[in-house]
C-alpha cells in the first residue's frame, strides 16, 4: 500500500527533475556529441546515445549510428536501465525477457547488445542513460575498463547538463532583473512627468484654462494606464467638461446631469470613487459608459472652501486599469486643481506651485526621490528634505552648490560640474554618478534628471530630481559577475572537452592508421618481421590511450567525489625505496642519475599508500622526462607542525629544462603541460599534475613547485603523517604548518 | 601526382605518407608550419594536406599565407585537425583551406577528398 503510493510520486519527482534541465527537444550540442563519439570508440559499438526518458518517450540529446531523434517508451531499453542502480548490460536483447518483444529487436535494425550507464542527478533522480548498442550479441558484455569508462562519460554528460542548467538560470535571472528595471524606469518616468506638470502649472500664470490643461495632460503622463482625463466643474445641477486630455479630448464642453453618473455621485458623496468594471457597475449608466468607451474609472472630488465644486476623473477602456497608487495620485492632483481654482484671481502661480510641491513631496517620499533647484548665478542649491537625505545631510533650506559638488565621487565630478556648465541653458540632462554620503562616507549611486529654466527676471536655474539607484547598480554588477563566472566555467569546460577530444583522437589516429596499413601489407605478404616496428607503435599508442583514460577516470572520480581513500599504516622509507626502484629504468633512459636523500627516522605514516606512490611516480617520471644527462633527487624529511602533528615533506628536484612563471601558474590545471608541443616531445597525458594536486588535497596535504627556465624544477609534496578523516576541514592547519615550517628551516 | 603533407606528429606523418606512397602518390613531408610554408612555396604540388596544430606557424596562418601568394593561391588544401569541436571547420575554410578532414584519419574518405579536389583543378 505504502509502496504503491510512493512509487508514482517518485516518477513525478523524476520528471520534474528532468524538466528542470530544460533540455528536451533542444538542438544538438558539440559537448554531448563528443561524448557519444568517445563512448562509441571506447566500447567498439556502432551506436551510442544520450537517452533521456520522458513521460511517454525516450528522447536523444546526442546520437551516433541511430537515426530517430526519439522513440516511444515501448521501444526503450533505457527505461529498464532506470530500474537499476548501476550500469545495465544485456548481452543478447533477443533472449532477455524484458526486451525480446521490443520491435527494434524483433524487426529492423535488429538490435542485440545493450549497455547503458545511468544519468543520475546528485539528488538521485535517474534521467536516462548514456548507452552503447550493437546489432550483434555480445556474450562477454563489456570489459571492466569499458564499463568504468562508460560510467565516467555518463558523469561527464551530467556535468554538461548541470552547466547548461546554470546558464539557463542565469538567463532567467537576467530577465527578472530587466523586469525590475522596467519598474524603476516607469517610476522615474512618472517623476519626470510630475516635474513637467509642475513647469506647466508654473508657467500657466493666472490663466485657469492653461493651468487645468497642464494638470490633465500631466495626469495622462503620470498615470500610464489612463486613456482619458477630464476636469468636470459644477454648473447648477450639471457637470461640465472644462479640461480634457486623451480619448476624452473630443468632449470638451460636454454637459452631463449629475443624476446617473459616477462623477455626480462623487460630488454628492464628497469622496473618491473607483470602478474597475463600469459595464456591470449599477452606479454607472451603461449607455454612457459605452458612448465614452469606459471600463475603469478613478474619480476624486475637487473641494473649495468646504464644498465640492467638481471632480477630476481618469478613465481607461481596460478593466481594472488603476492601482491604489494611481488612485492616490488622482486625489493629490484633485487637490492641485482645487488650489489652482481657489487662487486663480490672486497669485495663481505661487499657490498652484505650492500645492503641486506638496503633491510632489508626498509622491517623492514614497519613491525616495529628492527634488532640487540650483540658482546658477548665485551657486546656491535648494532642495526637498529627501534631497538632502540622499547625500546624508540634515534637511536645510539651501547650501552652496560647491558643498554638494565636494560630495560627488572624484571620478564622476566631471559629469556634474563641467557637464552642467557646458549644457547650461540647453536641453534636459540625465546623468548617473557616485557620491560619498556626508554622514557615513558610504559610496552611493544617484541618478539625476534636470532641466534648465529661466524665470521672468532672467535668472537661470537648474530644476530636477535625484534618486538613489545604488541597489539597481549593485544588482547590475552582481548579474555581470554571475554572467562572467558562468561564461568562464563554460569556457573551461569547452576547453577541457576540446583538449580531451584532441588527446584521445591523436593516439586513435595512429592506432587506426597503422592497423589499416598492416592489413594491407599482410594481404600483400610482407614478412612478419617487417611488420613488427609498426605493431609496436600500435601497442605504444594503445597504452598511451589507456593511461589517458585511466587518468580521466581518476580525475572524474575526484571531481564527482567518488574517489575513495584507504588509510593504512606503512613505513615511509620502504615505500620511497620501492618507488625509486620502479622508476630507476625510466630515469636511466635519458642518462639521468637518481639520488635518494632520506632523513633518518622517517618512521611510518597512516595514509593512502597507493595514492602517495602514484603522486611520487608522477613527479619522478616528470622529472625524468624533462631532464637529460642530469640528476633527479628525491629527498624526504619528517617535520613537526605547530601542534603535535607530524608532516612528511617529499621533494623531487631535477636539473632539467625548468619552466617560466607563466607556465608555473597553469601547471596544475588539466591538460596544460608547459606548452602544446610538450606532449609530443616528452609524452605524458597532461593530467598527472592535476591528479597529484587533487590527491594531495584529498590526503590533507598540498603540492608546490619552484622552477626557473633552464635551471630545473623542484616539486614539494607535503602530507600529514596521520591522514585526517574525511570531512575534516584542513586549509587553516596547512597554512599554519607552512609558517611553522619556514621558521624550522632556519 | 605530388602531395605535400604538413604534419608534426611523427607517427601520423609516417603512416600517412607511407600509405599514400603505396597508392602511387609522390609525397613530400614537412614537420612544422615554417617548413611546410617553405616547401609549399618551393612547389609545385597538386594538393596540400595541412595539419592545423603545428609548431612555429599554425596551419591557419600557413593556409592564409599560401592563399596570398600567387603561385599557391589555387592549390587545393585539405585541413587536418584533431579538434572536432563545432566551428573548427568554418575556421579552417575561412583561412583559405579548400576542404576539411577531422582526425582520426578515415583513409578511404581522405582518398576520395583528394580525388575530388585534384580532378576538379586544372592540370
Amino acid at each position: 500500500m505504502s509502496e504503491q503510493s510512493t512509487l508514482p510520486l517518485t516518477e513525478v519527482e523524476r520528471l520534474q527533475a528532468l524538466d528542470a534541465y530544460g533540455i528536451l527537444d533542444t538542438s544538438a550540442e558539440a559537448g554531448f556529441d563528443d561524448i557519444v563519439l568517445v563512448a562509441k570508440a571506447l566500447c567498439h559499438t556502432p551506436v551510442s546515445l544520450v537517452s533521456l526518458v520522458d513521460r511517454n518517450r525516450q528522447w536523444f540529446k546526442a546520437r551516433v549510428g541511430f537515426d530517430p531523434s526519439e522513440t516511444p517508451l515501448s521501444q526503450s531499453v533505457c527505461a529498464h536501465a532506470l530500474r537499476q542502480d548501476d550500469i545495465l548490460i544485456i548481452p543478447d536483447l533477443s533472449v532477455d525477457a524484458r526486451t525480446r518483444e521490443n520491435t527494434l529487436v524483433t524487426g529492423a535494425p535488429h538490435l542485440r547488445f545493450y549497455a547503458g550507464a545511468l544519468l543520475q542527478t546528485q539528488e538521485g533522480a535517474k534521467l536516462g542513460t548514456l548507452c552503447v548498442i550493437d546489432t550483434r550479441s555480445r556474450p562477454q558484455g563489456l570489459t571492466v575498463e569499458q564499463a568504468d569508462g562508460l560510467r565516467a562519460l555518463a558523469r561527464q554528460v551530467m556535468a554538461q547538463m548541470e552547466l547548461r542548467r546554470i546558464i539557463h538560470q542565469r538567463d532567467a535571472a537576467m530577465v527578472d532583473r530587466a523586469r525590475a528595471e522596467n519598474v524603476v524606469r516607469r517610476d522615474a518616468e512618472r517623476h519626470r512627468a510630475m516635474i513637467g506638470m509642475q513647469h506647466g502649472i508654473g508657467s500657466a500664470g493666472d490663466n485657469l484654462e492653461t493651468m487645468l490643461d497642464a494638470i490633465v495632460t500631466g495626469a495622462m503622463n503620470v498615470v500610464g494606464n489612463a486613456d482619458g482625463v477630464v476636469v468636470e466643474l459644477r454648473e447648477g445641477q450639471d457637470l461640465v467638461y472644462r479640461a480634457v486630455a486623451g480619448d476624452l479630448s473630443p468632449f470638451l464642453g460636454l454637459r452631463l446631469s449629475m443624476e446617473g453618473t459616477l462623477s455626480g455621485r462623487c460630488v454628492r458623496e464628497a469622496c473618491a470613487l473607483n470602478t474597475g468594471d463600469a459595464e456591470n457597475d449599477p452606479r454607472v449608466s451603461p449607455e454612457l459608459a459605452r458612448r465614452l468607451g469606459i471600463r475603469s474609472m478613478t474619480i476624486a472630488p475637487i473641494a473649495r472652501h468646504g464644498s465640492i465644486v467638481g471632480v477630476l476623473k481618469l478613465q481607461s477602456s481596460k478593466p481594472d486599469a488603476f492601482t491604489e497608487a494611481d488612485e492616490t495620485i488622482v486625489q493629490l492632483l484633485a487637490g492641485v486643481v482645487a488650489a489652482g481654482l481657489g487662487n486663480v484671481a490672486e497669485a495663481a502661480v505661487i499657490q498652484s506651485l505650492r500645492a503641486s510641491e506638496e503633491t510632489l513631496r508626498l509622491a517623492q517620499e514614497a519613491g525616495r526621490v529628492g527634488t532640487f533647484e540650483t540658482d546658477v548665478g548665485r551657486s546656491v542649491t535648494k532642495g526637498s528634505d529627501q534631497f538632502w537625505r540622499l547625500f546624508g545631510l540634515e534637511p536645510r533650506s539651501e547650501t552652496p552648490t560647491a558643498l554638494l559638488e565636494a560630495l560627488v565621487h572624484e571620478d564622476d565630478r566631471h559629469l556634474t560640474t563641467s557637464e552642467e556648465r557646458r549644457r547650461a541653458g540647453l536641453d534636459a540632462t540625465s546623468i548617473e554618478y557616485r557620491i560619498r554620503r556626508a554622514d557615513t562616507g558610504q559610496v552611493r549611486w544617484l541618478t539625476r534628471r534636470a532641466d534648465y529654466v529661466t524665470d521672468r527676471w532672467g535668472h537661470r536655474r537648474l530644476i530636477g530630481t535625484a534618486l538613489d539607484i545604488t541597489e539597481r547598480k549593485t544588482a547590475e554588477q552582481e548579474a555581470w559577475t554571475a554572467k562572467e563566472a558562468a561564461e568562464e566555467a563554460n569556457r573551461a569546460k569547452s576547453d577541457f572537452m576540446a583538449n580531451m577530444s584532441h588527446e584521445l583522437r591523436t593516439p586513435l589516429s595512429a592506432i587506426i592508421g597503422y592497423s589499416e596499413m598492416l592489413q594491407e601489407e599482410m594481404a600483400e605478404g610482407v614478412p612478419a618481421a617487417d611488420l613488427e616496428p609498426d605493431m609496436r607503435k600500435i601497442a605504444n599508442n594503445a597504452r598511451h590511450l589507456l593511461g589517458l583514460i585511466n587518468d580521466v577516470l581518476d580525475l572524474s572520480k575526484v571531481e564527482s567525489g567518488r574517489m575513495e581513500v584507504f588509510a593504512e599504516t606503512f613505513d615511509v622509507a620502504l615505500m620511497i625505496r620501492d618507488v625509486a626502484a620502479t622508476v630507476d629504468g625510466l630515469i636511466a633512459k635519458k642518462g639521468n642519475a637518481l639520488t635518494l636523500r632520506l632523513q633518518k627516522g622517517l618512521g611510518s605514516m597512516r595514509s593512502d599508500v597507493a595514492k602517495v606512490r602514484q603522486m611520487l611516480l608522477n613527479l619522478l617520471s616528470n622529472a625524468a622526462k624533462f631532464t637529460e644527462g642530469g640528476t633527479v633527487t628525491l629527498s624526504a624529511t619528517r617535520i613537526v607542525g605547530t601542534g603535535s602533528d607530524a608532516w612528511l615533506v617529499l621533494r623531487v628536484e631535477d636539473t632539467g629544462i625548468g619552466m617560466s612563471e607563466a607556465h608555473l601558474e597553469r601547471l596544475f590545471l588539466r591538460f596544460t603541460q608547459a606548452d602544446a608541443s610538450t606532449t609530443r616531445k616528452f609524452g605524458g597525458t597532461g593530467l598527472g599534475l592535476a591528479l597529484t594536486k587533487a590527491f594531495s588535497t584529498m590526503l590533507g596535504g598540498d603540492v608546490a613547485v619552484e622552477s626557473r627556465v633552464g635551471q630545473g624544477s623542484a616539486f614539494t609534496l607535503m602530507l600529514p603523517a596521520e591522514m585526517p578523516t574525511p570531512h575534516q576541514s584542513l586549509p587553516n592547519e596547512i597554512a599554519s604548518v607552512h609558517d611553522g615550517d619556514a621558521s624550522h628551516a632556519d | 601526382m605530388k602531395i605535400l603533407l604538413v604534419e608534426d606528429h611523427e607517427e601520423i606523418w609516417d603512416f600517412l605518407s607511407r600509405r599514400l606512397r603505396r597508392r602511387g602518390f609522390e609525397v613530400a613531408v614537412a614537420v612544422d608550419g615554417r617548413e611546410g610554408l617553405d616547401a609549399a612555396l618551393a612547389g609545385p604540388h597538386d594538393i596540400i594536406l595541412l595539419d592545423m596544430n603545428l609548431p612555429s606557424l599554425d596551419g591557419w596562418t600557413v593556409a592564409s599565407m599560401l592563399r596570398a601568394e600567387a603561385r599557391t593561391a589555387s592549390v587545393p588544401i585539405i585541413a587536418l585537425t584533431a579538434h572536432a569541436m563545432s566551428g573548427d571547420k568554418e575556421k579552417a575554410l575561412e583561412a583559405g583551406c579548400t576542404d576539411y578532414h577531422s582526425k582520426p584519419v578515415g583513409f578511404t574518405r581522405l582518398l576520395a577528398q583528394i580525388d575530388a579536389l585534384t580532378a576538379a583543378s586544372p592540370p
